[in-house]
């Protein structure tokens, strides 16, 4: 976000309001306000640590102040404004103005719909898909919060939506034989300015197709580049991603079974040259998914296949979330060494610097520890998967399961002929205790199991690689007196084995493998007491117990507690 | 529903003739990074006696389990040079040890007996041989002085009387080039001035040097040694042209360029100028070209080589040899 003085927005903003009063038909403010303050307390009982602080406490509190103007039927703009304070600082100095929403959206014609501005746009998952971050599956309500905070300010919108600056379009069209419909989208942002970069402009463009030939049969065409403007500045490097996908929808109802078939296959290049260094790739990929769905039972079943090449590259669906080159802000580094401290759990939910907002034009780097399988989403590339689920509901709601199976593979071996084998189990269930004891207040347990394992077994011993990740979570929310909730979650982790890291030059090319080994648990207890005021704003008091124990660097060992106290509202 | 598994077939057509990277591994093979190391074919010379003088090439070889860091070095028995090859692979072959006679630290190398080592630091492994030299590369270029047949006539030479003078041409130790080479020392207390040498055009049948008229291209080169203990020493090279081609070069009217050397650590240097980038220096400060401020080299008419150091200082000395004008980049020792 760019950071503009305030007098200035708020003029130009009351200037622009004064010249349209005439026109303007509807003007309202919304937003988004919240207070945090965090105390910290640093215990490390396995190393001698004389210098770093034991207590520390930390917070702020901002408002997210929105503008909605609508100066028309058909036009609508929004600018918000973030005013943060630093708790500590002092006579305004740790105050910050930043612009954190300004967009223009209409339609025309009643028919074309448009924003300029900042845009969330999202594609399918092999073309633009903002996949979720690591350890957030099954998480207890209790850490819910700070992980909604941090995805807030970060732009991870539910809807796995990509926040760029740049415009988007849609439209539809409808047709009384042979085809019921067809939807247009299209989007362009800007990637890269060549006047703060020193590099060439880089443009983010796409758009989809969706043929509804009725209920039974669809059809989607998908078409994304990343792609750099020649002349915009003198830098010799150069990028271009396209990626085209199509597929194929076929659904069908017999008596109480609902039967789907999606699929989505497609190509990509990549020409990527920096320096005197470049490297041109293309592969293709295939997602095949089958579901049933039997209505009576509210038992769904799916299996699904995927291909995807080890040379296929799609920016818009492989960028990470988290970064993991990032360190931790709080307690950055401990021990009488003053190390720089690994971040874990308690950072993932609560630490926005760990997290990028930028399309990355390499594969992130990523810890196998916190999953090996697929650290760049649906289309992380070199995978062959065979992917079963279930999932069933109660009818009354009183519990919810869903289970899923994975067995996959490598299809292209790293450093050796020999590829890697990979099973996963994923299980998650619910239980609303309030509805088995017809209660009328809401009690929720939660539960989460995952389990990833990494094999390879080659010629030589130095080929084999064991990897186990394991994930445990539970989490319980209790009301006990009305808007008054009772909160509790518990999460472990642990990972152990090895595995090699390939590391790569600028162009993506693998140079070398390093051996990478681990055997390290951490977990986090909370608990916590919430009001909620409405369904918009809470209140919520939590005690937080974080531990990191790794066996094979001792140094590294290290238990946070925090006291949080945070007020939020949507307005 | 027959058209839709149709559809769907011909989708799957589609995508089966799409092309994927059919190598075997990406990246490089744990094999050459983790695997042991195993010497799997000795190493050896392709032609352990070499005339270079004849265009002829030598090839050290080796096929190695994995890729490895490795490194021949080859030692002149007599003249002291030393050629090193290194390289990051599995194989020592013609395309990453094959030697054209160059030569990595100076002296070069003479017609002499060498010493050959391949190592392997990531294993210890350590193979002596040796191979003989039968003749020396030839250099393209055009020689002012290599001192090998003693001072040339046209050549002259100035020496003050000062302490422990030695501007003479000698073999006391091993040339950077050849056996012989020029030595310049003494001790003078009233002035910097120690000696001089100045090679005129005319000392090699013609008005001006045969250069081109190019200066960017154009490249002088000079070996100098400096005996451990000395500090002081400064060797001034001034070129003078004849701007106005009247085969005269009149002093304060015609440029006079220069490079001055100085600060150099024990031993051979090769010291590489291009004619362009020379400098107009008065007193060693930079200043403004004497004559018409143009690089000629083609109108070069006299090279001096002048031994200076400061009077307080006392004992001076240094070595020079091999003073040679290259075409298209700095010599190639």
């Amino acid at each position: 976000m760019k950071r503009i003085p305030l007098s200035i927005v708020f003029l130009c903003l009351a200037s622009w309001l004064g010249a349209q009063k005439l026109e303007v038909k509807e003007v309202w403010a919304s937003g988004y306000a919240r207070s945090v303050l965090y105390a910290d307390e640093y215990f490390n009982d396995s190393a001698s640590d004389s210098t770093t602080a034991a207590k520390l406490m930390s917070g702020h509190t901002l408002v997210d102040l929105g503008i909605n103007i609508k100066p028309s039927d058909k036009v609508f703009v929004q600018g918000m404004l973030r005013v943060r304070n630093d708790h500590g600082g002092f006579w305004g100095s740790g105050v910050t103005f930043d612009v954190r929403n300004l967009y223009l959206r209409g339609l025309i014609g009643n028919s074309f719909r448009y924003q300029l501005g900042d845009i969330n746009y999202k594609l399918t998952p092999y073309t633009l898909f903002n996949s979720d971050e690591e350890l957030s599956r099954y998480e207890p309500k209790v850490f819910q919060l700070m992980r909604e905070m941090t995805r807030y300010d970060l732009f991870y919108n539910d809807d796995n939506s990509w926040r760029q600056q740049g415009a988007t379009g849609e439209f539809g069209l409808t047709f009384k034989k042979y085809v019921d419909g067809v939807d247009f989208s299209f989007f362009t942002s800007r990637l890269n300015s060549a006047a703060s970069t020193g590099l060439l402009d880089r443009l983010h463009s796409g758009g989809s197709v969706f043929v509804k030939q009725s209920d039974l049969l669809d059809f989607r065409l998908t078409y994304i580049d990343a792609f750099d403007i020649l002349g915009t500045s003198s830098a010799t490097n150069r990028y271009s991603n396209p990626v085209l996908t199509g597929g194929i929808g076929i659904h069908k109802q017999i008596q109480d079974w609902r039967l789907d078939l999606e699929t989505e296959f497609g190509t990509s290049q990549e020409e990527k040259k920096v320096g005197e260094s470049s490297a041109e790739r293309q592969d293709y990929f295939s997602d095949i998914r089958f579901k049933m769905r039997y209505a009576p039972y509210n038992l769904s079943l799916s299996v699904a296949y995927q291909d995807v090449g080890a040379g296929f590259r799609s920016i818009g669906a492989q960028t990470k979330r988290l970064n993991f080159s990032n360190v931790p802000l709080a307690y950055q580094r401990i021990g009488d060494g003053q190390n720089l401290r690994p971040f874990g759990m308690l950072d993932i939910i609560r630490d926005a610097s760990l997290y990028n907002t930028a399309l990355s034009t390499s594969l992130m780097s990523y810890d196998p520890a916190y999953g090996n399988f697929r650290p760049y989403g649906a289309s992380t590339p070199n995978r062959r998967n065979l992917i079963l689920s279930a999932n069933w509901e109660d009818k009354k709601g009183m519990a919810e399961i869903q289970v899923t199976g994975i067995s996959g593979s490598e299809i292209q071996g790293q450093g050796t002929e020999s590829i890697k084998q990979f099973n996963v189990v994923d299980a998650g269930m619910m239980i609303h205790m309030d509805k088995i004891l017809d209660m009328k207040k809401e009690w929720l347990f939660n539960f989460g199991y995952s389990s990833e394992k990494t094999q390879r077994f080659g010629e030589a011993d130095y080929e084999d690689i064991d990897l186990s990740n394991q994930v445990l979570s539970a989490g319980m929310e209790v009301e006990f007196i009305k808007d008054f909730q009772f909160l509790a979650g518990y999460r472990l982790m642990v990972s152990k084995g090895n595995e090699y890291l390939a590391r790569k030059d600028l162009v993506g090319e693998v140079i070398t493998f390093t051996p990478y080994e681990v055997d390290m648990q951490q977990d986090m207890f909370a608990l916590g007491v919430r009001y909620n005021f409405s369904e918009r704003s809470l209140i919520n008091f939590q005690w937080t117990n974080y531990s990191y124990q790794d066996q094979l660097n001792l140094n590294d060992d290290h238990r946070l507690t925090d006291l949080s106290l945070i007020y939020r509202m949507n307005f | 529903m027959k058209k839709n598994i149709v559809l769907f077939g011909l989708l799957l057509l589609v995508l089966s003739s799409c092309e994927r990277d059919d190598a075997a591994f990406e990246g490089p093979a744990l094999d050459d990074i983790y695997g042991p190391f195993v010497v799997l074919q000795d190493f050896d010379i392709t032609d352990r006696s070499v005339d270079f003088e004849a265009g002829e090439t030598t090839t050290f070889t080796a096929l190695f389990s994995k890729q490895v860091d490795w490194e021949v070095q080859i030692k002149g028995l007599e003249s002291g040079a030393i050629k090193s090859i290194t390289g990051f692979s599995a194989e020592l072959s013609t395309s990453n040890a094959r030697w054209t006679g160059t030569t990595t630290e100076i002296p070069l190398f003479k017609e002499e007996m060498c010493a050959v080592e391949l190592r392997v630091p990531s294993d210890t492994l350590v193979v002596y041989d040796t191979l003989n030299v039968t003749g020396v590369r030839n250099i393209t270029g055009f020689v002012v002085a290599d001192f090998e047949n003693g001072f040339q006539p046209g050549w002259t030479g100035f020496v003050q009387s000062g302490a422990d003078m030695s501007f003479n041409i000698t073999d006391d130790i091993p040339a950077a080039q050849g056996s012989k080479y020029y030595d310049m020392g003494g001790a003078v207390d009233w002035d910097w001035l120690i000696g001089l040498i100045d090679f005129p055009a005319t000392a090699y049948g013609a008005p001006h040097f045969p250069l081109s008229t190019d200066p960017a291209n154009i490249y002088f080169n000079v070996m100098l040694y400096l005996p451990q203990g000395i500090t002081n020493e400064v060797v001034l090279f001034q070129f003078r042209e004849d701007d106005n081609g009247d085969n005269i070069y009149s002093e304060n009217n015609e440029d006079i360029f220069s490079l001055e050397v100085k600060n150099l650590e024990a031993g051979w240097h090769q010291i590489s100028l291009r004619y362009g980038d020379l400098a107009t220096l008065v007193n060693g400060a930079p200043a403004s070209p004497i004559g018409n401020g143009l690089y000629e080299p083609h109108k070069l008419f006299k090279i001096s080589v002048l031994f200076l150091a400061n009077p307080n200082s006392g004992y001076s000395q240094t070595l020079m040899d091999y003073l040679i004008f290259t075409t298209g980049g700095p010599l190639v020792p």
